[in-house]
């Protein structure tokens, strides 16, 4: 029996579950995946947005902003890779000026802060590669990015190691309301909750199912809402142009989106991209030859002169866009105990601090809840080791003198150490697949893709799973990575 | 503090360029060496290429990968030369301060001189973007090879391969030895990239369709991958024609698709690389644009064959010796641009050292395309040639060599030199029309005509021939090609006709009365996770693969196995042994 179940182990659902663990409150997360972070929160760009595009009075231009002015020091609580790297959104040719001040306007509206306009020079002197056509930019100085999968990895953690359960590969098949107001779901596929034999029953439910958030709402309430899956298709490029970069460079935005997009991640790599397409499918995150040959092109707008040999790879991520055209956040309107944070497309990533804040605290108003006596920092992060100055070395020298297997690079690209992997897998909430493990670590998403160590990851991953290594899996049941056995 | 020592010599890997440097560098005297190598035994990757095609340049004999390596590592431990394993060297200074990582700590070395011996990386899937679903099922094929070859394990049950150079075509062979079904290898070029033979003897002796001129346009699958489409492209653009695709159900899609020199360790020493080879730029004593920096083997350029690449370590290890013992000093190098003209993708070395031109030179270049009948010509700044060759066969397949010698050079200055292929004859069609359903999309002037399905399957029926029937076979003596007949005449002679030369001959001849293939594969030794690899002593018939295979995999191995050790003496009465080709303890 948990007071509070949340349905859906994204950004959204960890961050509300690690607000909730603060309160004296029993509480599980459940997820169809076998990760956290394995939908939207996983393949998206990872932008902080400042908060000047959304509608001003939105709810997205609420939580925008709100979200916006705690990721900082989330970030830096989690140890979750930030940036404040600033964006731009650039005039590419004379008729689009009026937009940037429209879009100034908006962010004023807002109550974004540090927002100006700058000329061509000025975009040229902070980000050499821009098209040289360009002829101003909005600047937004409080713009940063994140690496979104490290985000939600560190608030499942931080929740478990506060409590939290965390039921994975749990696709939920029901949920029903009892007279009494006690919830019961119905779920397939989780060993633990069916060794247990009970349905899982709880006094309060979160529906943060991302593109699968109006399948749950259908079964519990009549407040019912359309959500359609929107394909975003990016490619990444190598780290030896993403260090070229310092800003997300954003087009115009127009009636679609915010548009092709260029900007570095967190880990130095550049992403392009995401096209915006409607999915009949939700499980469909194919990527295709038109969009790939569409981002590049339309890419070339904002930099003409990428280079064609540092592509890495290509993905696509689907974003839960709702029919009513905003996020859907707070108590249902016509369930009691029932609470939604649904339609969470961008700037999602950026809402999550404060649509966790805000649904915590309504919903531990609501069950009585107070605040526990004792809450655990997050854990360290893993230790990777990198950098090559002094005091990098020193501390890698310290964790090698502690455990030789700091000293075993087995990710070449990316410097992953077997120790890094072993506790990619060891922690909470660890590692159970090759695509978990790259998360958490980066081997495996390096310039090679796995080329190199996915042998060696396999077998640590066998040795630490004590499992035979042919059940290992890509990303869960049925992604099986060696279907052809042993010899 | 970071510990710090000095050294004279630091080669940074253990593979086959790394071993045959230190060698060498032993040979000329040099006592304090040094090899760092990142995995847990030398040989780098000759350690998962069991099957054979390796030294019969370096020791004029046939060798697998780990048979050749084992030679060197024997070597450099009579030889004591220091080496550390399971060591990654995460930064070079262009003062060259090596930091290395490993599993006692971590330390800086001071070296007089560095060789880079890295290797190369293959190309990933998404260098390529092949639109689709990111599905569990997709390897490069050295991954794939070293999975089998070195963990036994199996990448799936039915595989295409994409990329017909020469991992790809060993791999074909490999997996279809191991029981996998390989439905195609597909080239997206209209021309092997890979060794005549290795088509021959990967492909054609398995009945393994190679799809010329197609590539994959899309995978399939939501979890693991289902099927793969294939579309042919135009030989000219090399854009597929999406009108015409189509599924092939697999569930393994292996990625042959081009090697990169690996050289983000060059580039944190500053040294400067040229983006036509993706290696470092050299003179030619392979030194790079760093001082005391060398560089040799497949991170230089990438090599076909592993003899090249243990000729051209020794001479890194030669000039980096010279560099060390002050050589330098007394002759300041006055460095001239090597420049590829028409015709010419990459060359080696970019530089000419012209204080050195008493040593000779050897351009070692690849064609950007398949040439006929062609000259190679090497000019001075005024056009005029200092060297000219005529080449029966240039292909971007195989790494062309030229050599320039002390009396070629004139008398004048020369600022700058370039390489380029003139005089082209480009023929229409190979030296044979294509067979009857010969899967070539539109043929290009000039491709190799490699052989398909249905001319193996005529060799098969061949070998136990009436008299009166005509036999095609391609000629595997050099990258020409040969389309050949060979048939009995009404004396039962046989009579070879259309090849060029008495080689062809010669193996047509063998191959039509007796042919025969050294056969590697995998023994699964219980309770060990690495498997024993083997190969026959000497070839068997090629017929009767099949039936031995089923013999030698089902042999009893008792540990331990030293490299050599007869596994299956008299393999089917044939009189040949079955040796095994790694030491396994």
């Amino acid at each position: 029996m948990y007071d509070v179940i949340i349905i859906g182990a994204g950004v959204i659902g960890c961050a509300i579950a690690r607000e909730l663990a603060r309160f004296d409150l029993k509480i599980a997360v459940v997820d169809r995946a076998d990760d956290v972070s394995e939908g939207a929160s996983k393949a998206n760009s990872g932008i902080v947005h400042a908060g000047f595009d959304a509608l001003p009075g939105s709810r997205k231009a609420y939580f925008n902003v709100h979200g916006h002015a705690r990721m900082q020091s989330w970030a830096s609580e989690l140890h979750v890779p930030y940036k404040n790297n600033t964006s731009l959104v650039l005039a590419l040719n004379e008729a689009e000026k009026p937009g940037l001040s429209e879009l100034l306007a908006r962010g004023l509206q807002n109550g974004v802060t540090g927002l100006r306009l700058i000329d061509r020079d000025d975009v040229l002197r902070r980000e050499p590669l821009v098209n040289p056509a360009v002829q101003g930019a909005l600047l937004a100085e409080t713009a940063g990015i994140v690496s979104p999968y490290h985000l939600t990895i560190a608030l499942a953690e931080h929740a478990a190691v506060n409590g939290v359960d965390f039921y994975l590969n749990c696709a939920v098949t029901g949920l029903d309301r009892a007279d009494t107001g006690l919830f019961t779901l119905t779920t397939e596929g989780n060993p633990t909750s069916n060794a247990f034999g009970t349905p899982l029953q709880t006094r309060a439910i979160v529906n943060a199912a991302g593109i699968y958030a109006d399948q749950i709402n259908d079964y519990i309430s009549l407040d019912t809402f359309k959500i359609s899956a929107r394909r975003g298709e990016y490619w990444m490029m190598d780290k030896q142009i993403g260090a070229r970069f310092s800003a997300t460079l954003f087009q115009l935005p127009t009636e679609k989106g915010k548009g092709v997009l260029v900007t570095p991640t967190v880990e130095d790599t550049l992403i392009i991209g995401p096209t915006n397409e409607a999915i009949a499918d939700k499980t469909d995150t194919r990527t295709t030859r038109e969009k790939l040959d569409e981002i590049r092109r339309v890419a070339a707008r904002t930099c003409p002169s990428l280079p064609q040999d540092l592509y890495i790879t290509a993905f696509s991520g689907l974003r839960a866009h709702c029919d009513r055209g905003d996020f859907i956040v707070g108590r249902a309107t016509d369930v009691a105990g029932y609470y939604l944070a649904a339609g969470i497309e961008s700037p999602g990533l950026t809402a999550a601090p404060a649509i966790a804040l805000e649904l915590a605290e309504q919903i531990a108003t609501d069950l009585a809840a107070h605040h526990r006596n004792l809450f655990l920092a997050p854990l360290a992060p893993i230790f990777l080791g990198h950098g090559n100055d002094e005091v990098n070395l020193v501390a890698l020298a310290e964790h090698i003198a502690e455990d030789p297997a700091y000293g075993r690079i087995v990710c070449r690209c990316e410097h992953v150490s077997e120790a890094a992997i072993r506790q990619a897998i060891r922690r909470p909430l660890g590692a159970r697949s090759l695509d978990a493990i790259k998360r958490r670590t980066r081997a495996n998403m390096g310039r090679c893709q796995g080329g190199f160590c996915t042998p060696r990851i396999l077998e640590i991953m066998a040795e630490e799973l004590s499992v035979d290594v042919t059940t290992l899996t890509k990303f869960g049941s049925q992604s099986d990575l060696l279907t052809g056995g042993r010899l | 503090m970071i510990p710090r020592r000095l050294c004279d010599l630091v080669i940074i890997g253990g593979g086959p360029a790394g071993l045959a440097a230190a060698l060498e560098a032993r040979r000329q005297g040099l006592q304090d060496i040094l090899i760092i190598e990142r995995d847990q035994q030398l040989g780098g990757i000759l350690n998962q290429c069991i099957h054979n095609g390796f030294g019969l340049h370096y020791f004029q004999e046939e060798l697998t990968g780990p048979e050749y390596a084992n030679r060197f590592v024997l070597a450099v431990e009579k030889e004591a030369i220091p080496v550390l394993l399971n060591t990654h060297v995460t930064a070079i200074s262009p003062e060259r301060v090596l930091t290395l990582v490993h599993p006692a700590g971590v330390e800086q070395i001071v070296a007089q001189a560095i060789i880079l011996a890295m290797g190369c990386r293959e190309r990933p899937r998404g260098a390529l973007g092949i639109p689709g679903t990111r599905c569990a099922g997709i390897y490069t094929a050295g991954t794939a090879q070293r999975l089998l070859n070195l963990g036994g394990l199996l990448p799936g049950r039915s595989a295409v391969i994409l990329g017909s150079g020469d991992i790809g075509l060993i791999m074909a062979r490999r997996l279809k030895l191991e029981g996998i079904n390989v439905k195609a290898v597909v080239e997206l070029m209209p021309f092997s990239s890979g060794l005549t033979r290795n088509v021959v003897q990967c492909l054609q002796d398995f009945n393994i369709p190679l799809k010329l001129s197609h590539t994959v346009v899309e995978i399939h699958g939501t979890k693991r991958l289902e099927a793969v489409s294939i579309a042919p492209v135009s030989p000219l653009t090399l854009t597929p024609d999406l009108t015409r695709v189509q599924k092939i159900a697999c569930d393994t899609l292996l990625l042959s698709v081009g090697l990169i020199p690996e050289n983000e360790l060059s580039q944190i020493a500053e040294v400067v690389i040229d983006p036509a080879t993706r290696g470092p730029l050299v003179d030619q004593l392979l030194h790079t644009s760093q001082p005391g920096i060398f560089a040799c083997g497949n991170v230089l350029q990438v090599h076909d064959l592993v003899d090249d690449v243990s000729f051209e370590a020794e001479l890194a290890a030669r000039a980096a010796t010279a560099y060390i013992a002050r050589q330098y000093a007394v002759n300041k190098p006055i460095l001239r641009n090597i420049t590829c003209g028409e015709g010419i993708r990459s060359l080696t070395p970019q530089r000419l050292d012209q204080s050195r031109l008493a040593m000779p030179l050897t351009l070692n270049f690849r064609p950007s395309a398949v040439y006929r009948g062609a000259t190679v010509c090497l000019k001075d700044q005024h056009g005029n040639v200092i060297v000219s060759s005529h080449r029966k066969i240039l292909t971007p397949g195989e790494l062309a060599r030229l050599t320039v010698t002390a009396d070629h050079w004139p008398p004048t200055e020369i600022t700058s030199l370039m390489l380029s292929i003139e005089y082209v004859q480009v023929t229409k069609t190979a030296n044979a029309p294509l067979a009857k359903g010969q899967d070539q999309g539109e043929a290009q002037p000039g491709a190799l005509k490699p052989a398909n399905s249905q001319l193996t399957t005529t060799q098969h029926v061949a070998t136990s021939a009436t008299p009166s029937q005509a036999t095609q076979m391609t000629c595997i003596a050099c990258p020409v090609g040969c389309q050949m007949t060979v048939e009995l005449d009404a004396q039962g002679q046989v009579v070879v006709t259309g090849n060029q030369c008495k080689r062809g001959e010669i193996y047509a001849q063998s191959e039509f009365s007796k042919p025969v293939r050294t056969l590697t594969t995998l023994i699964a030794v219980a309770g060990r996770q690495t498997p024993l690899c083997v190969r026959t002593a000497e070839p068997i018939p090629k017929d009767q693969i099949n039936s031995f295979l089923a013999s030698i995999h089902a042999a009893q191995i008792t540990l331990p196995v030293e490299i050599g050790q007869v596994i299956l003496a008299d393999l089917g009465g044939t009189g040949i042994d079955v040796i095994a080709t790694r030491n396994l303890s």
